[in-house]
């Protein structure tokens, strides 16, 4: 009994207090024409033990776009990844600037984090050719975690100035890039509310883009919590030699 | 027209976005394979075409983004048959392909990585080949499990240049029996 009540105490000194279930997944759109959308998909279990997977597509004046992500249980996982694949078509006569922003719930625990990400991609250029960029000035790709309704930035991705174009009627690549490697190995603040990647760039008129995405946390037990599962290891050894 | 095959129902094949024009086979098409090993899909995509009686040449275009969504890597290859990843068609006899056998593209843990871009550009149509019917572009690769990839594609078929120097002159002779009517 006084095992399973010291077991009951550090666990919940290691996980927190958030409520266990499926990640609530947020996305929204933004285009410069003015278009704007936004959906809540709900997950299905998928990939890996843990795994959700979410599907949405969301058209706004100006645009049409695809999500289909995966993101992780952390009431069951110590390990949250927040990633997969968004495809946005400019469907205006211009270029536009879009804000992306995709979300998942986490279960706050741990003192600190590991973290780690990448991103790439594909342009598809119309009959004028392709066109995708940073804009004003800003990274295309920023990870972030959110805690206390604020969102604390952790790292930057296909940092400005850059662009890639495709000529006309033809494909390019956006290369890819990453951080934490191997991730996730990069320090970072405690898992909060949520977890995010936030995306801003220019693209073509007519053009079409297909990133791909992963961003990874690793809850680091707090010292207390460990420090608790200490004692209940020394506690145990006491019992057995006894 | 698009069809797809793939392995067992469990893979999701997500369609992104294409186009497709008179001549023009173009767009972009997500795979994620949820399943626990890797799976081998085939996806088609198909356009009216309406050549000249001679003189065409083809375009086109693959490229590809992989991701590892579960911590062990992610490979893209040739099916087992070592089919060429990338196959132009035209009423369905391949007249040109790309990324042909033993290609292979791999990413690490949780990574993210684009290919380099294959392409081909004013390749004459093959003789015998009409250029009315369909165009279209296969897609034969196999992907491993847990992981997503993302294709996008081109082709066309268009007049190529002694095609459009005799549709000048054409367009000439005939501005000039007008002129003399």
């Amino acid at each position: 009994m006084k095992f399973c009540l010291s077991s009951i105490l550090a666990v919940t000194a290691l996980t927190g207090s958030a409520i266990a279930g499926i990640p609530v997944v947020q996305i929204s759109v933004a285009g410069s024409s003015g278009g704007s959308a936004s959906a809540a998909p709900v997950g299905s279990p998928g990939g890996d033990p843990f795994q959700y997977s979410y599907n949405s597509t969301l058209a706004g004046a100006g645009f049409l776009s695809n999500f289909t992500l995966t993101a992780t249980d952390t009431t069951s996982s110590d390990r949250a990844i927040l990633g997969g694949f968004i495809t946005l078509i400019n469907a205006s006569a211009s270029v536009q600037t879009f804000t992306v922003d995709i979300s998942a719930s986490t279960f706050a625990h741990g003192s600190s984090s590991l973290s780690g990400g990448s991103v790439s991609g594909v342009l598809t250029g119309n009959s004028g050719g392709g066109l995708f960029a940073s804009a004003n000035s800003k990274s295309i790709w920023t990870a972030y975690i959110r805690a206390s309704a604020i969102n604390n930035n952790i790292a930057s991705l296909l940092n400005a100035p850059f662009q890639v174009t495709s000529a006309a009627d033809n494909v390019a690549s956006i290369p890819g890039e990453a951080f934490g490697q191997p991730i996730p190995t990069q320090p970072a603040i405690a898992m909060g509310d949520a977890m995010g990647i936030h995306l801003v760039f220019q693209l073509g008129a007519g053009d079409q883009v297909d990133l791909t995405t992963a961003f990874v946390l690793e809850a680091i037990p707090a010292p207390s919590a460990v420090a608790a599962f200490a004692l209940i290891g020394l506690g145990q050894r006491r019992r057995r030699r006894e | 027209m698009v069809s797809i095959h793939w392995s067992i129902a469990c893979v999701a094949v997500l369609g992104t976005g294409y186009s497709a024009s008179a001549g023009v086979v173009s767009g972009s098409q997500t795979f994620y394979n949820m399943s626990s090993s890797s799976r081998t899909y085939t996806y088609y995509q198909y356009a009216p075409v309406s050549g000249d009686s001679g003189g065409n040449v083809m375009n086109g275009s693959v490229t590809t983004t992989l991701t590892d969504l579960n911590g062990n890597g992610a490979t893209l290859s040739t099916d087992p048959a070592g089919d060429a990843i990338y196959t132009a068609t035209i009423n369905n006899v391949a007249v040109q392909t790309l990324w042909n056998s033993q290609f292979g593209f791999t990413v690490g843990q949780f990574l993210s990585g684009a290919t380099v871009p294959a392409s081909f550009a004013n390749v004459p149509l093959p003789s015998g080949v009409p250029a009315d019917g369909n165009a279209g572009v296969v897609l034969r690769f196999t992907l491993s499990a847990g992981d997503a990839v993302s294709f996008a594609y081109t082709f066309n078929v268009v007049p190529g240049p002694g095609a459009l120097a005799l549709l000048a002159c054409a367009g000439c002779a005939t501005n000039g029996r007008r002129r003399k009517g």
